[in-house]
């Protein structure tokens, strides 16, 4: 049902009906939106980046090729405009100092809840940050898309073997990164002729 | 000591075999590197898996469509100044070739009398052309052509003014 409607909207988007695309726009608001927050690490810049996204597929939709997923497509769009926006500033691209103000006004109570997304938030764009572009976009379509290696290949315009080689190099990165961030303390010391200590 | 080929079987999300699951759980058991490896990535998943979508700001899809209209208002402008940009581009580049082929024979001076009364003469010869065709016909003959080619210029001139008028203000639909 939905894959009809969905399939109905984009018929009558490319026929130039901007109301169609607008439903395109509240369907997929979100999986653009995280894509390019995870990837630029502030709301702003996601924000912008989300917009144009879908104002590049507004312009290009004519030339969206039927056979292929249309989210991937979308994503596809944002991962590489989040890629060159990157590539244009060479400026640090996380600000951590305003995630953590982001969202709740001056002196009004924080719920606990809130707290811990914010932590949360924290962490995962203090892990991602060191990664490079490339392997960033490749780790957030496979966590949060829960993408194949041959469906993020598709939408970074990567072989395949380049994807695995890029998402085993990030989670080598972000494993350090942890460590780094978080020292781990193990049950024991263990000497290689040792007993285990289970 | 070399981590290899523990640290691909940690990293890699492959399922390994059963005896391979064993050598690597006795790895674990001696190695603290590869240990501290595999519990940093799991805790590392553990978030990646378990933060959720970030939402935008309540209203996306009301401020995509807002946008689009300055977007597209700018895309015409654009198109209206590219097109001035080749039309003068193709004038000065016709004007260049006009003046190189005129000049290389004649004089300044030359050119301009050439061009007026080549100017002149035209617009005499029209005028003298309407004048005879409105004199040959008979009765309210000359008066209903005279008003059929006003009426068909007019038309002609707010055809053309309209439609600059919306290439500029409106641009062109590219779809």
């Amino acid at each position: 049902m939905v894959k009809n409607l969905e399939a109905e909207w984009l018929e009558l988007a490319c026929q130039g009906n901007d109301e169609a695309f607008t439903m395109i726009v509240q369907t997929y608001q979100t999986p653009v939106y995280n894509l390019c927050y995870r990837m630029l690490g502030d709301a702003g810049d996601a924000e912008d980046a989300a917009q144009e996204t879908f104002w590049r597929a507004y312009q290009g939709i004519n030339r969206y090729d039927r056979q292929r997923s249309f989210i991937t497509w979308l994503l596809s769009i944002a991962a590489h405009y989040c890629i060159d926006q990157h590539r244009k500033r060479r400026l640090p691209t996380f600000n951590i100092d305003l995630l953590t103000q982001e969202g709740v006004p001056d002196g009004a109570p924080v719920p606990e809840r809130v707290v811990s997304q914010r932590e949360q938030d924290h962490l995962i764009h203090s892990l991602l940050s060191d990664l490079p572009d490339q392997d960033r976009a490749a780790i957030v379509l496979r966590y949060w898309y829960d993408m194949s290696e041959e469906e993020i290949a598709q939408t970074l315009a990567l072989t395949v073997s380049a994807v695995k080689s890029r998402l085993y190099r990030a989670r080598q990165l972000l494993a350090k990164r942890w460590q780094s961030s978080q020292p781990i303390v193990l049950p024991e010391e263990r000497s290689p002729h040792g007993s285990p200590a289970f | 000591m070399d981590h290899q080929p523990f640290e691909t079987w940690i990293l890699n999300q492959t399922e390994l075999s059963e005896k391979d699951k064993h050598i690597l759980d006795n790895h674990l058991q001696t190695c603290n590197h590869c240990q501290k490896l595999s519990v940093s990535w799991k805790s590392v998943e553990h978030e990646l898996t378990h933060t959720p979508l970030a939402q935008p700001k309540p209203g996306f899809a009301q401020r995509f469509i807002a946008s689009l209209t300055a977007r597209r208002n700018l895309q015409h402008q654009e198109q209206v100044l590219r097109f001035l940009l080749y039309c003068s581009a193709g004038a000065f580049i016709a004007l260049g070739l006009l003046v190189a082929r005129v000049f290389a024979d004649k004089s300044l001076l030359d050119v301009v009398v050439s061009l007026f009364s080549s100017l002149i003469g035209f617009v005499l010869e029209t005028l003298t052309f309407f004048s005879n065709l409105f004199n040959s016909l008979q009765g309210p003959l000359p008066i209903i052509l005279w008003i059929l080619t006003t009426t068909t210029l007019v038309v002609l001139t707010i055809g053309l003014g309209y439609s600059l008028w919306k290439f500029v203000f409106k641009g062109v639909n590219k779809k």
